[in-house]
């Protein structure tokens, strides 16, 4: 029998995903360890390793396609002196494969919070009536469901999908019967996160900018996993989170010279010490000062977080992701300074890791690089605040009565009201301010 | 009588009734108002008499040039009264049928003046009986009347469509200022039966929401049929004198001329019936004398729902009741409605030669998309050359980059039969494929639908 190849749960909260790209042909010999297909989840593109030899022989999820279950069947693998006719037979099946995928279901189980999305979708798995039929259809089916499930769509929508490379069998069509029509294809925001699936509202204004303006005028692009993430998650934070914010400048001069001195230190390790690792470093130190902070909204009760986990907004091709430092509490400012740049570099080559990204207590978002003064950025949910770092620069001063000229920088800290009242905002940022302009503090 | 209602319209015309019959059919507690007689102006006073009339003209004109199929017909002339009495009989036979349909449906019907109190309450006023009725939703289906001309007031001599519809006799001189699908009917009857019929149109074209090419092609085709028109030309005053109607008019040039007519038909449009309805008490939106919906026919309350001519353009009885139905169905809380597409509604003139059309003019497509035009004339089609009926075209027009249908335009013998056939294309979102590979039957002039598209490809076979 051949060997399934079963749609990867790359992370404990992933529920589905898609298969960007197919790196291997049917017909092409697999060795355990090669990379054969790409996985983009909510975050990050990640590479689907064979843990078998073999032959592909048969892919059941194309390229590109959106919103794959995990543990959906993508691909046949012949092993051993398998032949084509293995593949023929693949239809008629026996239950190994079906025990394996409720076990794999089992086992995921036990990784995810009890009341997480996950468990309410694997639910018709556990109502046991339903289980075999469902496991069955998720299987032995699936190669005959995918040629034969038919699909409606509208003449001019399957030509516009054709053109625009859209794979219109992933896209829930809004015509009569559900038929997918134009508009789907040029507005493809049917698959949001399910949240604002929900709240239609939200949909309302993309779709009127199809009607808006001039079709001639510009061209359609077809969100990727990423971008429909951002635009998610954010329209929900700033619909859900009543959010301030409040920014005080600091002094960084003496931080500068510091930091000279200690990158002069560093030379010979090539190390060297940015001025975010600072802010980092100080940002935890705040954190445990002011705990309140350290928190996260949970509905009926407020989470207090033990550790400072920080994370750290970075700019990649297609949008942006936010990998996390751990513990800065207990690290240095070496230590931060190297972590951080493994993790930028990793992230730009989109190969975080969920676990690089997932779980983070605080943000820190700067746009200094650009010349920014100052800005404010939407809180990053569940956490209840974030930092936004402007350039450090030379402004007139006013110290002791006289014009200066001192090296600032304006930060400005956005909070989630319902967990950080003003005064205690105030509080965090001023004692930021403090760590700054004096970072001997730091080491305290 | 029960007296509370989930849905209650107000008008029984084609967006009305159908509003009350789909309501019906979905089991609410429906009941309808009508003042006057079931089936609105269309079916009364509208759409359909007309027909009649339109018919009887062609008719007329069919056997004057019987000699050109061969066909001895002498001595062929008009009884008026019976004309006109055929079409009252078709109006009258289609409102029992209404009255019919409500009552199968189980459909309250309240003959009165409606005015409404609250939000869910009417006052109903027949003849001084007055009776209050209440219902969670209110459908406002008035439908609209004739725009008239400041300063100008009906008489005797000067009609709306309604008088036009019923006259005592033949006017020999008759002029009509519009010339929209109305006017246009009007002019086409009139002349067809031997009046002389100006029209006098303020716009640059004749039929001026037409494409621009069948507009041109209709001007010269009733002018050689006798019809005279003035465009670019605004009505200044009319006045009477001895029995007849001086009209003075100014052309684009400012010129000032006089035409001396029996009677005048005013078809300058149609102005939604708002008044009355005690609408000031609930605040509704009213523009320009419609009120304001939104693409599921919601007025700014949340449940009052205004359809057809009085919800806006397009004037269409086809589009009332579409618009009834998918209002309804909103109401009762069906899922997966859609709202009205409009630039997927037909319309039609039934003058002769009928010109039908949907979607975009070549002009507004071409400023929005890259497009492909084909065009066929009836000419080189058989059927038409088999029945006489030669003059005329069909035109489509394609966006270049998605093959979809933005619009077609047709004039010429029966084309308002043949409309649909786009109509249904659009609807479905059909591309040029669908309709290249669809079999048309042979010999038909329906042939000219597929071979306009063909020619829109550079594929044309006969043409």
């Amino acid at each position: 029998m051949p060997l399934e190849l079963f749609m990867p749960a790359l992370s404990p909260t992933m529920e589905d995903g898609t298969l960007a790209k197919w790196l291997k042909n049917e017909g092409d010999i697999i060795k355990s360890g090669d990379v054969i297909a790409e996985i983009e989840t909510d975050k990050a593109t990640m590479e689907f390793e064979s843990i078998d030899d073999g032959i592909l022989g048969k892919i059941l999820i194309p390229s590109g396609t959106e919103n794959v279950l995990v543990n959906t069947v993508i691909a046949l693998m012949l092993t051993d002196e398998e032949t084509q006719e293995d593949l023929d037979n693949y239809n008629t099946k026996s239950n190994k494969s079906i025990s394996s995928i409720k076990q794999d279901t089992e086992t995921l189980k036990e990784f995810s919070d009890p009341d997480s999305d996950l468990n309410k979708d694997n639910k018709s798995l556990d109502d046991s009536d339903d289980n075999q039929d469902i496991s069955i259809e998720s299987n032995s089916n699936i190669s005959k469901k995918i040629h034969k499930e038919k699909i409606t769509i509208s003449p001019l929508a399957k030509r516009l999908a054709i053109e625009k490379n859209i794979d219109y069998k992933t896209i829930t069509g809004t015509g009569p019967y559900g038929r997918i029509i134009k508009k789907d294809i040029i507005n493809p925001t049917a698959k949001l996160n399910d949240d604002i699936k929900n709240d239609k509202s939200n949909l309302s204004s993309s779709n009127d900018a199809v009607d808006y303006y001039n079709p001639k005028n510009y061209d359609v692009l077809p969100l990727t996993k990423m971008r429909e993430i951002i635009a998610s998650r954010l329209t929900k934070t700033i619909s859900e989170i009543p959010q301030y914010s409040i920014n005080i400048d600091c002094s960084v001069s003496s931080l500068n010279k510091i930091r000279a001195r200690m990158n002069q230190e560093l030379s010979n390790q090539d190390i060297k010490l940015s001025i975010n690792d600072f802010i980092v470093k100080a940002s935890s130190k705040c954190l445990l000062e002011v705990p309140e902070v350290n928190s996260s909204w949970a509905g009926n009760s407020i989470l207090k977080h033990h550790t400072a986990d920080i994370g750290f907004a970075v700019a990649i091709e297609g949008g942006l992701i936010t990998p996390i430092i751990r513990n800065v509490e207990i690290k240095g400012l070496k230590e931060i300074s190297v972590e951080s740049k493994i993790l930028i570099n990793t992230a730009k080559e989109r190969k975080l890791k969920s676990s690089d990204y997932e779980g983070g207590n605080f943000s820190i978002s700067s746009l200094a690089s650009y010349g920014i003064k100052s800005f404010n950025s939407i809180v990053n949910q569940p956490q209840s605040s974030i930092l936004s770092v402007g350039i450090a620069e030379e402004r007139p001063v006013i110290i002791n009565g006289a014009l200066a000229i001192d090296n600032v920088m304006t930060v400005t800290l956005t909070s989630d009201h319902r967990v950080i009242d003003g005064a205690v905002a105030a509080k965090f940022i001023s004692y930021f301010k403090q760590l700054i302009e004096d970072p001997s503090l730091l080491l305290l | 009588m029960n007296d509370n209602y989930d849905v209650v319209i107000i008008g029984s015309g084609p967006g009305g009734y159908v509003a009350a019959i789909r309501s019906a059919q979905l089991g609410l507690k429906t009941a309808i108002v009508e003042k006057e007689s079931l089936g609105g102006v269309c079916l009364n006073w509208g759409c359909i008499p007309t027909k009649s009339l339109l018919k009887s003209a062609e008719v007329y004109q069919m056997l004057k040039h019987s000699d050109f199929y061969g066909i001895k017909a002498d001595k062929v002339s008009i009884d008026f009264k019976k004309i006109i009495k055929r079409s009252r009989g078709v109006a009258k036979t289609l409102s029992d049928g209404i009255s019919y349909l409500l009552k199968k449906n189980k459909i309250d019907l309240l003959i009165g003046s409606a005015t409404f109190v609250t939000n869910n309450h009417l006052k109903v006023n027949n003849n001084g009986n007055i009776y209050d009725i209440k219902s969670d939703n209110i459908i406002i289906a008035t439908g609209a009347r004739a725009k008239l001309l400041p300063d100008v007031k009906l008489s005797k001599n000067i009609w709306t469509y309604r008088e036009a519809m019923v006259p005592e006799e033949l006017p020999k001189n008759i002029a009509i200022i519009g010339s929209g699908a109305i006017g246009m009917e009007f002019a086409s009857f009139y002349n067809a039966l031997g009046s002389n019929v100006s029209v006098i149109e303020i716009a640059d074209n004749i039929l001026p929401s037409e494409d621009k090419e069948v507009s041109e092609h209709a001007k010269k085709e009733f002018s050689d049929l006798g019809i005279k028109f003035y465009t670019q030309t605004s009505v200044q005053k009319i006045s009477s004198k001895d029995s007849k109607e001086i009209l003075k008019i100014k052309d684009k040039k400012n010129k000032i001329n006089t035409i001396e007519v029996d009677k005048v038909i005013i078809a300058i449009g149609i102005i939604g019936n708002i008044d009355n309805l005690g609408l000031e008490n609930i605040d509704i939106k009213t523009e320009n004398g419609h009120i304001i919906t939104d693409k599921w026919s919601n007025t700014n309350i949340k449940n009052i729902y205004a359809i057809g001519d009085v919800a806006g353009a397009p004037w269409l009885a086809h589009k009332a009741s579409h618009e009834a139905v998918i209002c309804v169905e909103k109401i009762s809380g069906l899922e997966n409605l859609h709202p009205l597409n409009k630039n997927n509604i037909p319309g039609c003139v039934y003058s002769t030669p009928q010109i039908a059309s949907i979607g975009l003019t070549e002009k507004i497509a071409s400023e929005n998309y890259n497009i492909k035009v084909g065009k066929f004339p009836l000419m080189a089609n058989g059927k038409a050359q088999a029945i006489g009926s030669t003059s005329g075209f069909v035109k489509v027009i394609y966006d270049e980059k998605t093959g979809e249908l933005l619009g077609a335009h047709m004039i010429g013998d029966g084309v308002t039969e043949l409309i649909h056939g786009y109509a249904i294309a659009k609807n479905m979102e059909g591309t040029e494929e669908d309709i290249k590979t669809t079999v048309f039957p042979h010999p038909t002039l329906s042939e000219s639908l597929h071979e306009a598209v063909l020619n829109a490809y550079d594929i044309s076979i006969h043409f």
